[in-house]
């Protein structure tokens, strides 16, 4: 029960550097997953014979992306007013440990989405739909639960006045999704372009490593962290 | 299986494909009208091997009277199509539709690839349930899913149409389409991934070919005669294009491999007033598709003496282009003509100027041109295969059970290659030539993926 009662130290946004650290690297860790969108573009790019393709493309990327892991925090955080941090965080580690599990077993499931002749709004809803249902938002859970403990996590009215904590989860939470997707998009828009301009096609061949395997462990690992972080 | 890297077969362009190793062994489709199943036969093509040229193992059919067609992979370079990305699965299991029993076999092709083994059979009447059709026919590994169609409904009548399944249960996923507009006949599909466009050919109701093919009807014009564009994505039918009912039986579809490229090339069996083939290639004129005839071999006239009971009132042998394959590199098409007994090469580089680079006469209805390792050939080029890097172009001999009855009465199996001159021309591979007797050969599937096999989705 110890992390049952989050310990509000300051009120201060974030006030280490490690959770941002943390939510950068899941940035660049989602950024390097070509399901993620960098692969997409490069087609989009060659397929339209235009390298300015690619930079529009992972900018709507990004949004989508972005989006899908607004919603993962808003419910998180709609979770945390209702329910104590100890079992939210509990949900969140056994859906994600499961989930990753799911993904291992089953890793050959995939995305059935059809169609390259798409416009901004649906490469919205692409990558949505694909951070979504890859758990994108969910594996950031540890460590946005975590900036609770930093003090500015997610509200609990029964022991504090609701709104300072608000705009604190808030900013902090805007501030780490901020980071992570800012991350996420350079390292995309960098492994796009490098693909498009100097490696070639060829490299999808040797380079393309089964990413969706780290990503399931990933998930385990995030689910995992986000238990121990409950129980310890 | 789980693979760390994509399967190294999967290339993500035609370009690429064409420099993978050159293929040790095909897969061909044999069907039996003897009472014994059809089956599978692997047969060597790697020219160091001591067992080249010949069958070196068939696996049978677990049972009779399938009539296996054509065929194709379960996985292929679409896997690596950039909004559906799965690299990590096995080009591994021949997906095996039967064209008069409308099952589909699962064939495992590994570990040992030379001894293939049927995992798994779908019965016709859950694909009619999950689906509404039967009489299935060409199959595509799509980035989502593995795409059939059936050229007729579930009661043997139309409509025929596409219906996915299951890239890893292999089960129907149900019909595919969802606005068919104004299609009811179907043959062969195919698609421009680049541009979320699926083209369907039509052949006709399975009453009018399954007791083979009648002179009266394409006369009277009860052939298809139109393709018709659909929207990938949305699953809609976007426009028809109409031949004109004079030319009868639309059949092979042959997109550009380049996804960039919005044409490609489509054959007619037989033009109803004068017997000629044709091909013709579609192309994008505005926002509609049109199509414009770029080939055209007329009919020969012949003793009558020498023709089977069906075309001896008219005098003349159709040349019947049955079956069409364009090179990975877009450049060469090659067109069989099964009734004149010919292959032939054409530069479709320029695809609104088809230029004749090379042919090569072997069977035929009238002239029977012998093989050197044969005696004169009863059947002539059918189904045709070209090799990834475009050097060897193989055929096998048999249409469909009927109809091989009607033009070719006696035909036993063959297969024979073509070697192609990278500038124009190809001849005779004398060294090569496999005998299945009474079995008839059809499809050809190389090792790794060929000219039909795959689809890529990057230039």
């Amino acid at each position: 029960m110890l992390g049952a009662l989050p310990v509000h130290a300051e009120p201060a946004a974030i006030a280490t550097l490690g959770p941002l650290i943390g939510l950068a690297a899941l940035g660049a860790f989602h950024g390097i997953n070509p399901a993620m969108g960098w692969l997409f573009a490069v087609s989009l790019g060659l397929q339209r014979q235009n390298g300015w393709a690619i930079g529009s493309a992972v900018f709507y990327i990004s949004l989508g992306h972005v989006a899908s892991l607004l919603v993962v925090a808003v419910a998180l955080a709609l979770a945390g007013f209702f329910v104590p941090l100890f079992w939210v965080r509990i949900a969140a580690g056994v859906f994600l440990t499961g989930f990753g599990i799911y993904k291992l077993v089953l890793y050959y499931r995939h995305f059935r989405w059809v169609g390259m002749n798409v416009s901004g709004r649906d490469l919205i809803a692409w990558s949505f739909l694909m951070a979504t249902s890859h758990g994108a938002g969910l594996m950031l859970a540890p460590i946005i639960l975590n900036l609770d403990e930093e003090g500015a996590g997610a509200p609990d009215l029964e022991h504090h006045s609701g709104l300072l904590d608000i705009a604190d989860t808030a900013t902090a939470w805007g501030v780490g999704l901020t980071v992570h997707t800012v991350a996420m998009l350079t390292v995309m828009l960098a492994i796009a372009l490098v693909v498009y301009r100097k490696l070639g096609l060829a490299f999808l061949r040797r380079g393309w490593l089964n990413v969706d395997l780290l990503w399931s462990a990933a998930l385990i690992l995030a689910g995992l962290t986000t238990l121990a972080l409950a129980i310890l | 299986m789980a693979l760390m890297t994509p399967d190294p077969t999967f290339y993500p362009s035609a370009r690429l494909a064409i420099q993978g190793p050159p293929e040790r062994l095909g897969y061909v489709a044999v069907l039996n009208t003897n009472g014994q199943p059809d089956a599978m036969s692997v047969v060597d093509l790697d020219p160091e091997s001591p067992t080249y040229s010949s069958i070196v193992n068939s696996l049978e059919m677990p049972n009779v009277g399938d009539e296996l067609h054509h065929f194709g992979w379960n996985a292929c370079s679409a896997s690596l199509c950039p909004y559906a990305p799965h690299p990590h699965l096995e080009r591994r299991y021949l997906i095996v539709p039967t064209l008069r029993t409308s099952r589909i076999y699962v064939i495992d092709t590994k570990p040992d690839p030379f001894s293939p083994k049927v995992v798994k059979t779908v019965e016709a009447d859950v694909i009619a349930n999950r689906t509404g059709y039967s009489r299935l026919h060409t199959v595509h590994c799509g980035p989502d899913a593995i795409y059939l169609n059936g050229i007729g409904s579930a009661e043997g009548g139309a409509p025929g149409g596409i219906l996915r399944i299951d890239h890893n249960t292999f089960e129907p996923l149900g019909a595919w389409e969802l606005d068919r507009g104004p299609q009811t006949l179907a043959y062969d599909f195919w698609w421009h991934m680049g541009l979320d466009v699926a083209i369907t050919s039509e052949w006709c109701t399975p009453d009018l070919f399954e007791n083979g093919p009648s002179l009266a009807d394409i006369v009277a014009g009860n052939y298809g005669h139109k393709i018709h564009f659909w929207d990938l994505r949305r699953r809609r039918h976007l426009q028809e294009v109409d031949f004109g009912s004079e030319n009868q039986m639309v059949l092979e579809l042959r997109p550009s491999h380049n996804p960039t490229k919005a044409y490609g090339f489509v054959g007619v069996v037989v033009n109803s007033q004068d017997l000629s083939s044709s091909v013709w290639t579609w192309y994008q004129d505005g926002e509609k598709w049109a199509v414009t005839k770029v080939i055209e071999i007329p009919a020969e006239p012949a003793d009558p003496a020498l023709l089977p009971e069906a075309l001896k009132g008219l005098g003349t042998v159709p040349p019947l282009v049955t079956d069409l394959d364009l090179s990975l590199d877009d450049k060469f098409l090659y067109v069989s003509c099964w009734g004149s007994g010919q292959m032939r090469q054409y530069d479709v580089s320029d695809p609104f100027n088809a230029k004749l680079t090379g042919v090569v006469e072997l069977g035929g209805i009238v002239n029977k041109t012998a093989h050197p390792k044969s005696g004169p050939l009863i059947g002539a080029p059918q189904m045709v295969e070209i090799s990834r890097d475009g050097r060897r172009v193989y055929a096998t001999n048999s249409l469909y059970s009927s109809w091989d009855d009607t033009f070719y009465p006696n035909i036993t199996g063959w297969m024979a290659k073509f070697n192609v001159n990278p500038e124009g021309g190809l001849s005779l591979d004398e060294d090569f030539f496999v005998d299945f007797g009474e079995g008839r050969a059809h499809q050809v599937r190389l090792e790794g993926g060929d000219a039909s096999s795959d689809t890529f989705c990057y230039p």
